[in-house]
This record gives C-alpha cells, structure tokens and sequence, in this order.
C-alpha cells in the first residue's frame, strides 16, 4: 500500500513536470476513448429508436403485407404490385372481427405527382408517396398531431367513413366522364381559370394532409387552404393540414426516406384508378391478449379459409411485435459491433501514441531507473512504478475522453439521423462511457506494458556511461508474453464482438501464434546478430584477392565464392582451418538468408507491379485482355510470358535492394523466415493438438477463444506488414539528399502557391493580376532592401576570411524567404495569366514557366537550405520505428477519407454521366402497363421541345443455361421486402439479369462492336439478343453465337413461367460510347412473346433544355396519364445522390475521428521527439541556427510525414476508386470520374494536420534560449 | 605573452548579473561582473563547482540574457538583441567548446564541423573545404566520416574545437573542455586549443574548476560566487 502511494506520487510527479508530453499522451488516449463513446452513444440512440415503441413503429402488432407468394389473398394493383384482393381483405377482416381485434389496411406504396394550384392554373408535377389509409385507425398506438393547424389529430382532418365514401361515389362516375374533356384544357396551362373546371370538383376538394417537407419544394410552395391537383386521372384537393416530416420515418414507411410524403383517406383509391384493396393490413390485438397467438389463429383461419398448397406461415409476408423487437435487437447489436469495432480502431491508433510516450518516458529516465537498481529496487517494481504511471495516464486521458466523447456523441447526433434517417433523441448512455473508460484503460495498460518492461531490462552499469544513456532492447520472452497477453486480451474482447458469427478453428489459432513467435525471434536476432558483423573470434581473413574477389561478386554468386578456393585451404596453418571454415560458413549463411530476404522483398513488390499491371492493362489500351492478376493465376494460366516478366522484376528489385543494405534486408529475410517457420511449426502442433485433444474440454475451450484471438492475430499480422512497410520507406526516404527533400519541399511549395493562384484566378483576372503585382512588387522591395544591407557587409568580413586562410565561397544572390516566395507567386501568376490569355496555345509556356519558377526555388533552397533537409532526413531515419508508427496513425484515418471521398465522388460523377450524357434523353418515363405505352408517346408527341424518344420493355429474368450448360445461381433474391415491391418468393434460380426489349431498332445508336453486329432493324422478331460486354459477360464467358435460355417468371405460380432461347448476335464494346439506355442486355421488337409480362415499360425522351417550359409541358402531359410517373432524369440524380451522401455520412464521421487520431498522435510524436531533441537543439542555436530555423525545420520533416501519409492515404482511396470504377459500366470515364481536386485538397491537408500538430508541440521548445537546455546534464 | 594594454577589446562585460529562479527561491548566479578580454588573448576563468562559471560564459557567448549589465563583443553591444540576431552573432563571432561535447550525433565528423558555415547567413567558406582544413589541423584526417558515436571522447572534443573556429570567429568559449576526458585526452586537447590559439589567434576563454589547468592560461582570473575576485598569476 505505501509503495503504491510512493508509486501514484511519484508518477505523479512526473507526468506534472513532461506537463507537455503528458498532455499529448493523454489526448492520444483521450481521442480513441471519445470516438468509442460517441460512436457507441450514437449506436444506441439508433438502437434505442429501433427497439422502443415497436407496436408504434410497426403501425400495429402485425403488419401484413401483400405478396406474391399467397397468391389466394392477393390480386395486381393497376400498377402491377400485388396487393390484396376483395376475398383476401374480406377474410382477414371476418378472421380479425371472429377474432375481436381491430383491422385497418392502407396503400403505402402509391408514388403519384403532385402539383400546386394557383388562379386555377397547375404548377409543375412533383413525385409524392401518397399515403392511403383509414384515418379512423391510422396509426394504431399513436397519433400524427399536426403541426398546422397545430396540435389537431390527422384523424380530425378527414371526414368519417361513410361520408368520404358517399363523397368519392359521387364524384367517381362524374369524374370518369369528364375527365377527357376536362384535361386537354388543363393542359394548355397558360390562361386556365377556375372557370375551365367543373364546378363540382371545385366546390367538393377532397382534403389532405401534406408533409412539412412539401411545404418547401420551392416548385409547390404549399400552405394550408391551398388546391393541389394529385394523380390521374387529377382530382382537386385541398390542403387542410400540414404533418411534421418526421411522422413518417425509414422504420414505419421505407419510401418516405426519398420521397415527401401526404395522407389522403383510403378510401379515395377510386379517384386515383384503383379500387378501395389495401396493400397492407394492420392488427392492433387489445391488450394482454398474446400476439403471437392472434397470428397463429389468422394463418389457420386463412389456411381453412383458403384449402390450398399455399404454406400461408410461409408466404404470409407479415411483421410482428415480437418479430420486429427480436430482429431490431439484432440489428441494433449488430450496428452496436460495428461501430465498437470503428471506435476500437481509432483506440488502437491512439495506442501508438501510448507506446511511443512511454518508450520515451523510459528513455529519459534511463538513468534514474539504473540508479534506482543500484540501490536494489528490483526490475518488476520498476515495471509496477512505470506501469502506474500507464494507468494514470490511461485513467486521465479516458476520463478526458469519456467528457469529450459526450459531448460529441451530441454533435454528431445529426450524422446518426442523416445516415441512418430516423430522428434521434439524445441522452446519456453510461454503458458507452463505462466501455470508453474501461477500454481506454485497458488498451493504455496493454500498449504501455511493453516499453515498460525495458524499463525493467535496464542494466545498472548504465550508470556508469551515463552520457550514453541508451534504451536497452527488451528481452525476447518479456516481449513475447507481452505480446501474447496482448493478444488474448484483446481477443476475448474481439470473442465478446463476434459472439460466435463466425468460427475459426483453434489451429489457426496456433499456426498464427507460431508466426508471430517466429516473427519476433526473427527480428530480434536480425537485430542482434544479421545487423552487426560477425562475432570477431570467428572473424577470419581471406586471403587478400579472394577477399576482393568475394566482394566484388555479391548476390547469388557470392555464397559459392564463400566456398574456401582450394589453394588457400591447403597453404593455411592446421590449426586456422576450423576457424576458416566456420567464418565461411557464417558467412555463406548470412549470404543465404540476405538472398532470401531480398528476393522476399523483390517477390513481394514484382506481385504489386503485377497486380497494379493487370488493372490499368485493358484501360491503358496495353492488350485487349486482362492478364492475370497474381502469380498463382498466371502460373496456372500457363501465361509463360507473364510468369517469365514477375521472375524478373522479382531477382532485378532483389538484386537491387541487396546491394542497397545489408541491415535492412536482414531484417526483413530474418522476419519472413520466422514467419515461415514458426507458423509451420504452429501449424504442426496445432495439428497434433487437433489430433490429440479434440473432444477434451481444453480443445472445446480452445475453440471458444480461438476466434477472437485469429481474427487479433490477423490484424497484427496486417499492422505489422503496414509498419514494415513504413519503415522501408523511412529508410528509403531517410536516403535521399538534403538537397532532394528542398526539391520536395519546393515543389510542394510551387503547388500550394498555384493552387492559391488558382483560387485567386477564380475570382476573376483582375484579381489575379492584382496579386500578381503585389507580389512581384513585394518581393523586389524586400530583396532589395535585404541586397542593399548585404552590400556593406561581406567586404569586412571576406577580408577576416583571407587573413585566416580561408577561401571566400563565391558570392550568391540571396534573397531572403519572403521574397523568394512572393517572386514565385509572381511567377506563377504571370503563368496562369499566360494560359488564361493565350488558352489552350500557351498552355506549354505556362508550364514551363510554373517549371521555371520550381527550378529556381528549389535551387534557392538547396543552396541554402541543404543542411537543414540533411539533418531532417538523418533524424528521420534515426527514429525509423517511430516515424513508421506515426504514418501509421495518420495515414489510416487519411486512407479512410479519401476512400469515402474518392469512391463517393467518382460514384457521383459516373452517375451523372450515366444519367445525362449516356442516356439518350433527360426525360424518362416509367408505366406498368404495356399498353400505355402509346398514350405516353402520343403525349410526347404532343408536347413542344420534346426532339426524340425511344420506349423500351424491361423484363426481369433469369439465364439459365449457356449452350444447354446450366449456370449456377450466384445471387439469392432476399425475401418479399416489406412494402411488397419484391419478386414471388420463389427460390431464385439463374443468373439473374434485366433485359431490355427495344421498341423500335430504327434509332438505334451506332455502337462499337467488339465481336459480331449490332442490331438492325429487319431482328425484329427474331430470337436474337445483343449484350454489352462487362464483367457479367466475363464471368459467364458469354460469346457471339451462344445460345441463352433465359425464364421469365410471369406469374404467381409456375405455370405461368417462360423459356426462351435467343442467340448472342453481337458484343458492345465496353468502351463504346453508351447512347443508348438499358444495353446490357438488348433484344429487337417483338422478340418476347406477350405472355412474357414486363417488369415496366421505359421511355427515354430528350427534352430541348433550352427553355424549363420544355421540360414542364411535357411533365404535365405525363402526368395526366394514370398510373404513369414521369421524372427528369436530373431529379432522379439529386435523388441518388442524396443516397450516396447519406450512406456516406458514417464512414466519413469515423474516417474523420481516425485522422483526428492520427493528429494527436503527431503531436505526440513531435512533442517527444522535440524533448529528445532539445539539447542537440540548443547546440545547433548556440552555433548559430535561429529558432525561426529550427521550427522551419521540424516543420519540414512532419510536413513530409504528412506528405508521405497524404499520398499513401490518398493511393489507397485511389486504387479502390479506379477499381471501382473500371468495373462500373463506364470504364472510360476514369479520369474524370477521379477528383483531382479532392485529392489535392486531400494532400493539402494532410501535410497542414502535420505541420500544424508538430508546431502546436515544437514551437515552445524552438523559442527556448539555449541555455536552459545545455546548462544541466 | 599578450599584450593587454595595446591590444583590441573582443569581449567587455560590465556590473553583468544573471538571476535565476528554482521555483520561489531566487539564485544569484552571476553577481556584477566587469571583464574586458583583449585580441588574442588566452584567459581562464577558475571557480568551485557552482560559482557561476558556465551561467557567465552562457551569458558572454548570448546563449541567454543578462539580467543586468551589459556585454559587447567585437564592439557589438548583444545585451538586448533579438534572439535572431543573436543567433547570427554566435554563428559569426562565438565558437563553443562544451564539456559534454555536443556533438550532433546523426551527423559525421566533418558535416558537424560543416554546420555552422552552412548556417551562416553570408558563408565565408566552402563548408566541406574548411572543415576538412580544420579537422586535419587537429589531427582527425581519418576521421572524417565517423559518427560521434564511433568516436572517442578526445577525439570527440577535437572535433567540437574544429566545429567552434568553422567560421573563424573572434572569440572561442570552452566550458570545462577536459572535464568528461581522461587525462591523456585532456593533454591532447588542452594541446589542440593552444595550437589553435597561436595559429588563428583566436582569442580562447577557458573555464574550469582546476587551478591548476587554468594557471597554463595567459591570464586567470577566479570567480567565486558568481563575483571575480581577481587575478591568479599564471605560471
Ligand atoms: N536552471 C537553473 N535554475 C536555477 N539555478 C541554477 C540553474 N542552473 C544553475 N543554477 C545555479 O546557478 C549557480 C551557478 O551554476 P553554474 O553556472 O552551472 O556553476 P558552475 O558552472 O560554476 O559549476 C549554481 O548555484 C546553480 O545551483
Ligand atoms: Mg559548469
């Protein structure tokens, strides 16, 4: 107790005097902790929303869907969708009044456009969800309260039952004849007036409630007391209320999430074309009474009802209470998971700044810790003393966290809400801030453990030198229990994660464990034995020319001149010969191992040229088939050539890198070796084990630990190739000349400086002009006034220089920072003004002079600044490990930005330029019945500014077999979705895909083929099919002449089904320019027989967009026709890319907390390096560097670390984005689907998040006299 | 051996006091300190540990500031210049001599003899030349390229004396030089900074504890208490 007292109080004391250092430390900590808890806040407000007031949610205990798969309840609305029949709806509704429960049934489903009525004239049409359902019931266990006017009840709204009825039969007949004479008028919108319609109508508006959300869709402007005109054929209504957007939400009604919504009473289905049947049922069971049970009792009443074949349990598409409470817990622990395993993450970064603070804790305190051990503290007590200090630390930070976490968890309440679209209610959740708290602590304890234990390694004698205080390596046991608690601990918590989803085989387990033993053996001894030279006793000469000889032939030749020549072996003295021999044989291990390693690094890189190869090959235009992507592909392929090129990047990079370093290719020769070798030998006793213990209760225990822990391993196992990674380029970038970084540095600057130029040049050429002076201006005054001072100078002191020898170096013209920049920003000014004039013609000279401007600066700054990139470099690599690690952190949250940013943007982009340059028109039409296909092409026909259109049928189908050979199902349709929009719950068989049938060939565009011809009108009728190639066709080998059978399934039941055979006449290239829509799969007119029934009917038009009235006119037309919906095809991309943004809110939020990480960790990193570094500091200061120079300095090697993360974060969100995108239909668009300036914005910011976090810890300590610092020690 | 009458002031110190503070309590580590040091002189400064002899050679060479009194080197008042201008002074006019070396360790002999000419904001020499000159001088030809760590502390030292006379300045400090070296070394080193002191005729100021290293100076002078309390004769 008391040396735990002493222990808190002198950590205490400590982290209070490293104020700074601790500070950073605990905000790594602190940062992790906050992401866990507001991300597991924000998982549990989404769970909370999911999991209470279920009964409210699901509209009533049980919800019934209408659906194909029972086929005796259900009938095709007019739009096709299943909906329940008269005989269904009245034997639920007899079942639900034997039963004593309340039934009530609705259309949710009903997409119908909207349009405002002002002076009698109707505005443009909007698409709306209307929302039909008895007002009376409608939603069971709450109440929609209006907000205007406010505080009514939806219900209040609507006139009861039987008068709305008596209302609609009124109207209903009248309205059916005068529709056609009333429309044609209403068409010719300008100059309408009330008048024009008939007077019933206008006296008898049918009420309805709107969403708040309609109230702002400017097209409408809606308020209450307004006439709307709703559907076809058009019935005028009267807004009598406004509901909160929010009644509505993804879990009650899944539509309302892109649409706005309004409620009008079922009951006026008729005037919208279709009869009173609902589309789905809601069962409210009074209380207390067991739903389950009343479910039970309706599917045996159906299933009497109906004698059938129909397994109504089955096929009844229904949702519960209790259904709905046990899968949104599911869901709500499986988001819970999820977002653990983000904010873990984020803890996991934060945890490198752990280890790195503390190494250097230890560090510094070498000393102390050795003279503590002379006086006879043991090395486990300083392990507790220091570990203490950990759990302070941990303790501290995760509290800090847990506040801040808080907080955000209230900020980022709104990402939840846009992501997720539900409205969330905020509240404390102590479990999220119990689990920040506690893994905070946890992973500080674990991560500080390591370093804590060299300080426990320290040997007392440091005391002795104490001027070398040097930080022994730990011992390769302590490190390897370290690991393997680390391990376990972090596994039983991954185990509590997963919760048995998955299952890994304990031997896994071990095999991996036995990698990761072989791996730490590996570098260990790299470090201690490869790395030095070799032992001297063993250490022998060769006789001179050998020597020379074994030198000269390094690589694979020199293990064979490491066998002794003959001739030396004979005229040596007996008792050299056993000394000889060892050496050589030493030395032609190590040759063996360094060949190893190097040929390991070669393999590993010739694979990711090869990869990297075999995406761009196709859209580089190298060869007209993708080579094979890895080695084991190629190999199999028998693709020699490709095999033969992957040989020889391998022994050329291995080569390469052998003659680099030795060091470093032990290193990595020794870690793969053990690698190799331990997990072989894990895997061996993984076996044995297997064989052995396999039905004891240690295997079975074993089991239940080893998934979490394989899945740990595995991450480590990832970490650890990232790190080594890094720490190869460090070394590699630590190799680079002073003189290189200022060329770095000076090209970065040249890109900064356009890209500020270029956002100046947005303003206009003035602007830019202006800035161009001012600049030129200001750098010429302050080189001159600098120049007039050098004047006097240099003549006294050249004069001390010759009397004491020295030779003057030859005068440079040195224009001081300022200057130079501004006169690049001259530079670069004048270069865009020469584009921006000149165009397209001067481009050339505008980039050579952006060339000549980096020139000059980056010969400016290496004359002068040279020494500083060296000793930056010299540090950088001197702190490799650390270095990695800090990369590390940043680029992971960095990698994650760009792959939201990047993906999303090039996914926006390709949308677009499908939606608009690849379609043939911006106008598109969508009807479920075949028939009003004419009507809607006679609406075109009739409206202005409409310049072409093409009508299509899509079918949905399944290609069952190429050339009579069957193709395996690769997709399952999920289950009907609720809303019953899905198929027919049949087991899906094929492959399945959307085929388009054309209906006229006379306009069709002139595609590029890549094998047979396109279609032409005199197919017509044939069976004959033309497909676009992608990588559907790839992965189904599909060629010219192949004979598809494809199955529409038509109906409900089987019977109803359809083969077809058609036969490929022709490819499109992939390439080719896509002007038609729905080519993938394309057959002529009339190829389908007309009991194939078609999914929709889709006509393209392209709309003159020069004037919106256009666009309007035709909409209108459109919209008068029943169950028709017309949208513009760039509604229909703001609608998607609504979509991507919502689905883009969460990853973006965790890629941001990551890169915040990420900061803290530089900061932390920084702030310790600056402590390690203040007295070589303070030596620099005292011969003579500024302080302005020493945080330039620090400042240019984190804004290289940031650099290099930037660029590395931004290759990864790059690769998967031209992944994706050479997999999308538009392969071509790669370069424009790519945002370079996300990237550069990206890039920027990375290198300022870098340089900002190490001048935030560096600039006190390049402002400190150097005294201070030398003044001890 | 100098002349002290004729020769040119390189460094006057007058009434120079240095306060500093441990937490509440005020150490007066420099107490009113007058000094004027000539052209190619060779002085020494000698006190008991904690007299306040590296605090005054701190504040001669402007590696911290007075907090009274005032210094001028070369004619050039420091006492209240910026911490930039400073920083030009040391790298022109000082050279530094520490008894821990301070060497930059990422850095090889040569290029840390290199950096103070490359600092320099109007370079008189070729960095790489002069450092090699200055380094054969003190007998590291073959050293060139060794790192501190691969060097001994002699030899560490030489190379920090070759690094304080890179731009060949007015005036070399050296804090207890021999203090970490053995005695051998301390020979070497003691040799090496007069060698440099009659060839470049720099003028040297050496501080140290030992009365009776200080006495093989030119002139000594005795601080005690952060007070001179005048001269020792050399021998
Ligand atoms: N950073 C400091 N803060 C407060 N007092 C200091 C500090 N450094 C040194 N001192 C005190 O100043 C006095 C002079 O120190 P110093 O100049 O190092 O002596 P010397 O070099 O002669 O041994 C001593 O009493 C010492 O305790
Ligand atoms: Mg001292």
């Amino acid at each position: 107790m008391k040396l735990l007292r002493f222990f808190i109080k002198h950590s205490l004391r400590d982290m209070w005097r490293n104020r700074a250092r601790t500070v950073f430390a605990l905000i790594c900590v602190a940062t992790g902790v906050t992401a866990v808890v507001a991300l597991r806040s924000m998982a549990f407000m989404v769970g909370d929303e999911l999991t209470t007031d279920l009964a409210e949610m699901n509209r009533g205990d049980i919800r019934l869907y209408a659906s194909r798969g029972t086929p005796e309840i259900v009938t095709l609305s007019r739009e096709g969708d299943p909906i329940f029949s008269a005989e269904g709806e009245r034997a639920i509704r007899e079942w639900a009044a034997e039963e004593g429960v309340t039934f009530s049934g609705a259309r949710l489903n009903n997409i119908s456009s909207v349009r405002a009525i002002e002076n009698g004239t109707a505005g443009p049409p909007t698409l709306n969800l209307t929302l039909l359902i008895e007002p009376e019931h409608y939603p069971f266990y709450s109440e929609i309260i209006l907000s205007e006017p406010a505080g009514v009840p939806l219900r209040d709204v609507f006139p009861p039952g039987s008068e709305a009825e008596s209302v609609a039969s009124v109207l209903l007949p009248r309205l059916g004849a005068l529709s056609s004479v009333v429309m044609p008028r209403w068409n010719g919108a300008a100059g309408s007036t009330w008048a024009t319609y008939p007077a019933y109508l206008i006296a008898h508006p049918r009420p309805v409630v709107i969403s708040s959300n309609l109230t702002r869709q400017s097209s409408l402007g809606l308020s209450l007391g307004d006439y709307v005109r709703l559907g076809a054929p058009d019935t005028i209504y009267e807004v009598r209320g406004i509901a909160p957007a929010t009644s509505e939400s993804i879990l009650t009604v899944p539509p309302t999430v892109f649409l706005d919504f309004l409620y009008a009473p079922l009951t006026d289905l008729p005037l919208l074309g279709d009869p009173v049947l609902p589309e789905q049922i809601f069962i409210q069971v009074p209380l207390g009474r067991d739903i389950a049970a009343a479910e039970a009792s309706l599917i045996r009443y159906l299933e009497r009802t109906f004698p059938s074949r129909t397994n109504f349990d089955l096929n009844l598409n229904r949702e519960s209470v209790p259904d709905l409470e046990e899968n949104n817990d599911e869901a709500a622990s499986v988001l819970d998971d999820m977002i653990l395993v983000m904010g873990l993450s984020s803890l996991l970064i934060g945890g490198i700044g752990i280890i790195n603070t503390m190494q250097v804790i230890v560090s510094r305190r070498t000393l102390e810790i050795a003279v503590l051990k002379t006086l006879g503290l043991k090395g486990s007590r300083i392990t507790g003393l220091f570990m203490v200090e950990a759990l302070l630390m941990g303790l501290l930070g995760s509290a800090l966290g847990v506040v801040i976490g808080v907080a955000l968890s209230y900020t980022i309440k709104s990402v939840g809400e846009e992501a997720f679209q539900l409205t969330l209610v905020w509240r404390l959740y102590p479990e999220a801030m119990l689990s920040g708290m506690f893994l905070g602590v946890v992973i500080t304890v674990l991560f500080g453990f390591l370093p804590t234990l060299i300080a426990g390694q320290v040997r007392p004698a440091v005391v002795l030198r104490p001027n070398e205080a040097q930080m022994p390596a730990a011992g390769l046991l302590q490190t390897l229990a370290t690991l393997i608690v680390m391990i376990v601990v972090l596994g039983l918590l991954v185990d509590t994660i997963v919760e048995g989803a998955i299952a890994i085989s304990p031997v896994y387990m071990i095999t991996g464990g036995g990698a990761l033993v072989g791996l730490f053996a590996g570098v260990i001894i790299a470090n201690t034995g490869l790395g030095q030279p070799i032992p001297a006793y063993y250490r022998f000469r060769l006789p001179r020319r050998f020597e020379r000889l074994q030198n000269a032939i390094t690589g694979p030749v020199g293990i064979l001149t490491g066998l002794l020549p003959v001739t030396a072996w004979r005229g040596m003295e007996r008792h050299l010969r056993g000394q000889a021999a060892i050496t050589l044989g030493l030395r032609g291990l190590r040759q063996l191992l360094l060949i190893y390693g190097s040929l390991a690094i070669g393999a590993a890189l010739a694979s990711l040229i090869l990869l990297i190869g075999s995406e761009v090959w196709i859209p580089l235009g190298l060869g007209e088939t993708k080579p094979a992507g890895h080695i084991v592909d190629a190999v199999e392929g028998g693709s020699a050539r490709w095999v033969i090129t992957w040989a020889a990047l391998t022994l050329a990079i291995g080569l390469a890198i052998r003659l680099l370093s030795r060091a470093l290719v032990g290193l990595v020769a020794m870690s793969t070796l053990g690698v190799t070798v331990g997990g072989l030998i894990g895997w061996l006793i993984g076996r044995a084990g297997a064989l052995v213990l396999d039905g004891t209760g240690t295997w079975t225990f074993l089991a239940e630990i080893s998934t979490g822990i394989v899945l740990v391993e595995a991450a480590l196992a990832a970490m650890a190739a990232v790190f080594v990674g890094y720490w190869l380029l460090v070394w590699l970038v630590g190799r680079m000349s002073g003189g290189a970084l200022m060329g770095l540095v000076s090209l970065v600057l040249v890109g900064l400086l356009a890209g500020a130029a270029q956002i100046v040049a947005g303003l206009g050429v003035g602007a830019l002009l202006a800035l161009g002076a001012v600049a030129l201006i200001g750098g010429l005054v302050i080189g001159r006034t600098a120049r007039s001072g050098e004047a006097a100078r240099p003549l006294a002191e050249q004069s001390r220089a010759e009397e004491a020898g020295g030779i003057p170096a030859a005068p440079t013209l040195r224009l001081p920072g300022t200057s130079l920049l501004m006169m690049s920003m001259a530079g670069l000014v004048g270069g865009l003004l020469l584009v921006d004039v000149g165009g397209e013609r001067l481009w050339w000279a505008g980039a050579g002079l952006a060339l000549l401007v980096f020139a000059g600066l980056w010969r400016a700054l290496r004359r002068r600044y040279k020494v500083d990139g060296r000793l930056v470099l010299r540090e950088m690599a001197s702190r490799r490990s650390r270095v990695a690690s800090t990369l590390l952190g940043l680029s992971v949250g960095l990698a994650g930005l760009s792959l939201v940013s990047l993906t999303t943007g090039a996914a926006t982009h390709l949308l677009e330029t499908q939606m608009s340059g690849r379609i043939e028109g911006n106008l598109l039409v969508i009807a479920r019945v075949p028939d009003q296909v004419e009507t809607i092409e006679a609406a075109l026909a009739g409206s202005e500014g409409v310049e072409a259109y093409s009508s299509y049928r899509i079918y949905s189908a399944a290609l069952l077999a190429i050339n009579g050979e069957t193709v395996s199902p690769t997709f399952h349709s999920p289950e009907d979705e609720p809303g019953g929009m899905g198929g027919n719950g049949r087991a899906t068989q094929g492959f399945p895909l959307m085929l388009a049938q054309r209906g006229s060939l006379a306009d069709l565009p002139e595609y590029e083929m890549s094998a047979g011809r396109q279609l032409e009108p005199s197919d017509a009728g044939e069976h004959v099919i033309m497909l676009r190639e992608s990588f559907i066709t790839q992965e189904l080998g599909i060629e010219v002449g192949d004979r598809l059978m494809l199955l529409f399934e038509n109906g409900v039941s089987q019977a109803d089904d359809v083969m077809l055979r058609l036969t490929v006449i022709g490819l499109v290239d992939s390439q080719s320019a896509l002007t038609g829509y729905a080519d993938q799969f394309l057959v002529p007119p009339d190829t389908l027989p007309g009991t194939v029934k078609p999914m929709n009917m889709m006509t393209v038009a392209r709309v003159d967009e020069s004037d919106d009235a256009y666009m309007d006119g035709a909409l209108v037309a459109l919209s008068n026709i029943p169950g028709v919906f017309a949208i513009e095809l760039s509604a229909l991309t703001q609608l998607l890319e609504s979509l991507i943004n919502q689905f883009k809110a969460l990853p973006t939020l965790v890629a941001w907390l990551a890169l915040i990480s990420g900061t803290a960790i530089i900061a932390n990193t920084v702030a310790l390096a600056t402590q390690e570094r203040r007295r070589q500091i303070g030596v620099m200061k005292a011969v003579g560097l500024k302080g302005r120079r020493v945080l330039a300095m620090l400042m240019i090697e984190n804004g290289l670390i940031g650099l290099i993360a930037g660029l590395i974060g931004i290759a990864v969100g790059l690769l998967l984005t031209v992944v994706l995108v050479l997999a999308s239909p538009g392969p071509d668009q790669l370069m424009d689907a790519l945002e370079m300036e996300t990237m550069g914005w990206l890039l920027v910011m990375s290198i300022a998040v870098a340089i900002g976090a190490a001048t935030l810890s560096a600039w006190s300590a390049a402002a400190e006299k150097p005294m201070n610092v030398l003044r001890y020690e | 051996m100098q002349n002290e009458t004729n020769g040119r002031v390189v460094l006057r110190a007058t009434n120079l006091t240095k306060d500093l503070y441990l937490g509440h309590v005020v150490v007066h580590a420099v107490r009113g300190v007058d000094l004027a040091i000539y052209e190619n002189e060779m002085v020494g400064i000698v006190g008991p540990s904690g007299s306040g002899k590296s605090t005054l050679l701190g504040l001669i060479g402007g590696l911290d500031t007075p907090t009274e009194g005032r210094i001028e080197i070369d004619g050039v008042d420091i006492t209240h210049m910026s911490e930039g201008r400073l920083a030009e002074v040391r790298n022109e006019k000082i050279g530094f001599v520490f008894q821990f070396f301070n060497l930059v360790p990422t850095l090889t002999a040569l290029e840390n003899v290199a950096l103070p000419i490359q600092f320099a904001r109007y370079p008189k020499f070729d960095p790489e030349q002069r450092a090699r000159e200055l380094l054969e001088l003190l007998g590291l030809a073959d050293r060139l390229n060794h790192r501190p760590m691969e060097l001994s502390g002699g030899q560490q030292q030489r190379v920090a004396i070759a690094r304080a006379l890179a731009n060949n300045p007015p005036l070399l400090l050296a804090d207890e030089p021999t203090g970490n070296l053995d005695s051998e070394a301390s020979e070497v080193v003691l040799q090496a900074l007069n060698d440099v002191w009659r060839e470049t005729g720099t003028t040297v100021v050496l501080v140290t504890h030992d009365l009776d290293l200080a006495r093989k100076m030119g002139r000594v002078l005795r601080l005690v208490d952060g007070r001179i309390l005048g001269e020792v004769e050399p021998v």
